[in-house]
């Protein structure tokens, strides 16, 4: 019983946490040019239409489906690597088999999500062949990197290590969760006949924040007393007022703190969306966007815990507690290991510095690069590198698409992408346009959805634009100019 | 494209029934079995300890005042305390009474007439007497109370005929330098009235008159109103009732009062049987014990105390003894031995006295051996003793005065002990951790850093929920030793000079198998000072002595590979 529930516990840490994913993966949506969404992630396509409208903001239709977009992804592992059917005479039952997850975890593992709600997404062509873009959305991001070396210490142990002299460094650590609003404006112009730009200024504010900043963190163990000694030099930061450390504890706030979180405007950030595409014959064009390039300076119920130097961990103490009949009696603390006081006894092993203070934090940002072919009048293919930067790591994924606006109503978009270290990712893409409606759904790994146990990516956006001015018969596949 | 709409509409459907009955089985946690794929090794810090010696023996012994000694180190206090009533309780004033009735014949002689009235005056005493409710003393002289509170009642009774009014007056009862007065005025058709009056912050002064204590004067008044008749039958009478006293000061001689007789019984409970220790195979001397009887005395008479009985019961010889047995002539033991208590020198203040009986003036440091599981006493106290009735003895007390004494045996950890056995359970339920884990080979660590200047044999025990032992833990030996630290020349712990000793104990199969039903750790220490049982180095243990100990955990956990999905 008690693996179970550790298993149940491993399992919600390591994969329903993030149950979002990678910032703005969105490698099949990128050449979906009949969904003016597709700008989120190349500001320099000039949508077909004249005008288009979406997001929750719009009267039922803007439900029908909701503009939403969610995103999973972990580098290293899923769900079947930790849980899976057993053989022989386990083959009905589930097992729990931890060294195949070390087998599978890298030496970084990257898990990322992000979960977004579009309110408003607003189009307008001008006369010069240039586009206005408006945006109001709330975005929430989560990022975790966990280094092989603190798979190791849990799972594998830290004999190993000790017996060699060896550290297990987990400077690599970082977690990060933030919520905020996005408020963005656009503009995308044809410069020359061949040539498009566009950029996206966007003005946030953080709802709340929770993020580490490690610089240094390793654990030794003792090989004669088995102190496990962390050398660390790190922050835990925090902008919520949903719990407050106040010097002598914890404390968690109720609902309403919640909901001040939720219409919080002091924590002011900027973001920035810049693009380029280039025609370079009839049937070649290649594109470039950086999404995301900005900071959040989180000022309000802020709080930032330091620490720096080396903290042992000597074991749990076993001491003298005074019972309520005023006898003394020998045996754990247990109130200080309970789940309601362990932050507070983290702080104290740690000595951590806890400080009323504002910080900063940058967003994940993304680099697109692609390249499109088109084959055929109604049938192109596609090409994209996407690089991620968080902090100290870096993730890549590439994919190939095929794409076809096939009649003037309706286009279809596949794709195959080495996402997460995985070429196990098809992508789907459709969109249907019925008089001034246009309705749209994409992902990067249909397979994902259908096998999530399968899965290190799961995505999904969806929306219904209204679009209105559209050219009569545009069959051709975009070649973005 | 009728047809391509028919095939994806169709493929969505498909994915939709597939989805839930592919997935549905991975995500069921009922299928979930106990078996896990797991290979890790750990050395991992447990628990660790940082105990006080002090804490411990309040742990052996609930009942122990234990405290700093005068010459620094701790000694054990067992103590009891006795007290004389409340002042009030004791001293009581109870009810004053006085009455007096005045015949026309008597008014005749001293009556005066203006006009249409007749006036008649008289003096009277009022005699006060303090009562010991418990003794029936009244040989109490007072001169003079201050009162918190009081009530002075009286009732007029007249049969003259007339319309009258009847002053009373009470010169030496005074507030704020004014006298006490009162009146009762009856129509001629009245015979009967009653007044009550608050004595509250009163003085009274029992000293004006030719006694000069307990006597309060009293001045009656009568005006008539009787035209040009004069009563020629009839009489008036007066009532006077003081009661209800709270003072807040009494001064005079109190007279031979008992303060106190009280008997209790001091328990020593560290020399009764208990589990968790065992003195009877141990050899051990305490050096330095003492039996000191503090007093403080509030009262401003001087007083006595004695003993009237003082016994020791050992409950492992089932004997007791007379305490005189250890005791000098100088301890106030029986009524012509009494030790004379001091007395305050103003109100409001109390004087400390103390008596002592050591192994210097007695042979008390021979009982402690014994192991002496109570001791029982009865004190007496009483008020000038050896004083006569006479007037010329002054005293004095207030409202909260008090004779209060602490009897206390001390027994400085200062000495030798050898063979001393302490056993206590740890709760901590081993079963619940380790229970179900699949453990290939178990060690455990245990560090121990002695900081105090005894030698421990220290042997650990897994035990269940019956407290029923199912192992132990150290095999290789008997038992785990650990070094006394040093000390110096004054029996001071050497700074940094803890003695340390790190065990690593290799765990058996069966040892793995029984702490799965291991709810608790029994532990045994075997304690010893430096020496033999016959010859051991006196040491004396301080505040800060203690150990601190370090369990850490070596383990490898199995792999079952039949769960293995590469």
């Amino acid at each position: 019983m008690v693996m179970k529930n550790f298993a149940i516990i491993l399992i919600v840490a390591l994969l329903s946490l993030p149950f979002l994913s990678n910032a703005q993966q969105a490698n099949t949506l990128y050449y979906m040019d009949r969904v003016f969404q597709s700008q989120t992630v190349n500001i320099s396509e000039i949508p077909e239409n004249k005008v288009q409208v979406g997001g929750l903001i719009v009267p039922i239709i803007g439900q029908l489906p909701p503009a939403f977009y969610f995103n999973y992804g972990n580098n290293s592992f899923n769900y079947n690597h930790i849980i899976h059917h057993g053989k022989g005479e386990m083959k009905d039952s589930l097992v729990i088999d931890l060294p195949l997850l070390m087998k599978k975890v890298h030496r970084n593992t990257c898990i990322r999500g992000e979960f977004r709600l579009d309110y408003l997404n607003l189009s307008v062509r001008t006369k010069k062949n240039s586009v206005i873009t408006v945006n109001l959305s709330d975005r929430f991001m989560y990022g975790t990197t966990i280094p092989k070396s603190l798979f190791d210490f849990f799972l594998n142990g830290n004999k190993e290590y000790m017996l060699e002299g060896k550290s297990h460094d987990i400077s690599r650590l970082s977690f990060g969760a933030s919520a905020f609003h996005e408020l963005g404006v656009g503009y995308t112009a044809n410069i020359r006949e061949k040539l498009s730009i566009g950029g996206r200024v966007k003005l946030l504010f953080g709802m709340a924040d929770v993020s580490t900043k490690v610089t240094s963190l390793e654990l030794n163990t003792d090989p004669e007393m088995y102190f496990i000694t962390a050398t660390a030099d790190m922050q835990i930061r925090k902008s919520t007022g949903f719990f407050e450390y106040d010097g002598e504890g914890f404390s968690f706030g109720e609902g309403k703190q919640l909901l001040g979180d939720l219409s919080a405007l002091g924590n002011v950030g900027l973001g920035l969306d810049l693009g380029a595409s280039y025609k370079i014959t009839d049937k070649i064009a290649v594109s470039m966007s950086v999404t995301d390039l900005g900071f959040i300076n989180w000022l309000q119920n802020s709080q930032i815990a330091s620490t720096k130097g080396e903290y042992t961990f000597e074991g749990v103490e076993l001491g003298f507690k005074e019972g309520e009949d005023g006898k003394l009696s020998y045996g754990i603390n247990s109130e200080r290991y309970n789940a309601e006081h362990i932050m507070d006894t983290l702080v104290e092993l740690f000595e951590m510095d806890i400080r009323d203070k504002s910080y900063m934090t940058w967003l994940p940002s993304n680099v697109f690069v692609g390249a499109t072919y088109q084959f055929h009048e109604k049938l192109g293919f596609g090409v994209l590198y996407r690089g991620e930067i968080y902090r100290k790591t870096y993730n890549q994924a590439l994919s190939l698409s095929v794409n076809s606006n096939l009649t003037h109503w309706l286009s279809l978009h596949a794709s195959w992408s080495l996402i997460n270290n995985t070429v196990m990712n098809l992508g789907l893409g459709m969109s249907v346009r019925a008089g001034f409606i246009t309705w749209f759904v994409v992902t990067d790994d249909v397979i994902g959805l259908v096998f999530p146990q399968k899965a290190k990516t799961v995505n999904m956006r969806m929306g219904c634009n209204l679009t209105f001015g559209h050219k009569k018969k545009v069959l051709k596949t975009s070649t973005r100019l | 494209m009728r047809k391509l709409f028919e095939i994806l509409a169709l493929a969505l459907i498909a994915v939709a029934c597939i989805l839930p009955s592919c997935t549905k089985d991975n995500f069921d946690m009922d299928r979930l079995s106990g078996e896990i794929a797991y290979d890790g090794s750990f050395a991992i810090p447990l628990a660790y300890s940082d105990v006080s010696f002090y804490k411990i023996l309040n742990i052996m012994d609930t009942s122990i005042a234990l405290q700093d000694n005068d010459d620094g180190y701790l000694s054990m206090f067992y103590h009891s305390y006795v007290e004389s009533k409340r002042v009030q309780d004791l001293l009581n004033l109870g009810s004053q009474h006085f009455e007096k009735t005045v015949g026309v014949s008597d008014m005749h002689s001293k009556m005066v007439r203006a006009g249409s009235q007749l006036y008649y005056s008289t003096e009277e005493v009022i005699s006060f007497t303090l009562i010991n409710d418990d003794t029936e003393n009244n040989e109490a002289e007072i001169d003079s109370l201050a009162l918190n509170s009081g009530s002075l009642d009286y009732t007029i009774e007249s049969t003259l005929g007339f319309a009258a009014k009847f002053v009373v007056e009470f010169p030496s009862i005074t507030k704020g330098g004014r006298p006490l007065k009162d009146s009762i005025s009856l129509y001629s058709t009245d015979n009967y009235d009653r007044r009550s009056l608050s004595l509250a912050g009163y003085t009274i002064d029992l000293t004006t008159t030719s006694r000069h204590y307990n006597e309060i004067p009293v001045k009656i008044s009568t005006m008539l109103d009787c035209g040009n008749s004069t009563p020629t039958m009839g009489n008036f009478s007066i009532t006077l009732d003081i009661y209800d006293f709270n003072y807040k000061g009494l001064y005079g001689y109190l007279g031979r009062n008992e303060l106190l007789f009280q008997s209790d019984t001091i328990d020593i409970t560290m020399f009764k049987q208990n589990p968790k220790y065992d003195w009877e195979h141990a050899q051990f001397y305490f050096k330095k014990p003492r039996l000191t009887v503090t007093y403080w005395n509030s009262y401003g008479v001087p007083a006595m105390f004695y003993f009237t009985e003082l016994d020791a019961y050992m409950q492992a010889t089932d004997e007791t003894w007379n305490i005189d047995r250890i005791t000098t002539p100088e301890f106030p033991l029986g009524e012509s031995n009494p030790f004379i208590l001091n007395s305050p020198s103003r109100p409001g203040s109390e004087v400390e006295g103390m008596v002592t009986v050591n192994a210097e003036n007695s042979h008390i440091d021979q009982l402690i051996p014994n192991r002496p599981t109570w001791i029982h006493f009865a004190a007496k106290a009483e008020t000038n003793p050896g004083t006569s009735h006479e007037h010329s003895s002054r005293n004095f007390i207030d409202g909260e005065s008090k004779v209060k004494a602490k009897i206390e045996v001390e027994i400085p950890l200062y000495g030798h002990l050898y063979n001393f056995v302490y056993r206590d359970t740890v709760d901590v339920d081993v079963s619940n951790y380790l229970g179900n884990l699949p453990v290939k080979r178990m060690a455990v660590m245990l560090n121990v850093r002695n900081n105090m200047p005894v030698k421990a044999n220290a042997q650990f025990y897994l035990v269940d929920e019956n407290y029923i032992v199912l192992d132990s833990l150290i095999k290789t030996q008997n038992s785990m030793v650990l070094e006394a630290a040093r000390v110096d020349a004054n029996g001071r712990l050497m700074t940094n000079e803890p003695a340390s000793a790190i065990t690593k104990i290799e765990l058996t199969r069966e040892q793995i198998e029984h702490m799965s039903n291991c709810k608790h750790i029994l532990t045994k220490f075997t304690v010893n000072t430096a020496g033999d049982a016959y010859g051991g180095q006196d040491l004396k243990l301080y505040r800060d002595y203690g150990f601190k100990a370090n369990l850490g955990l070596d383990v490898d956990l199995d792999v079952d590979a039949n769960v293995k999905n590469n």
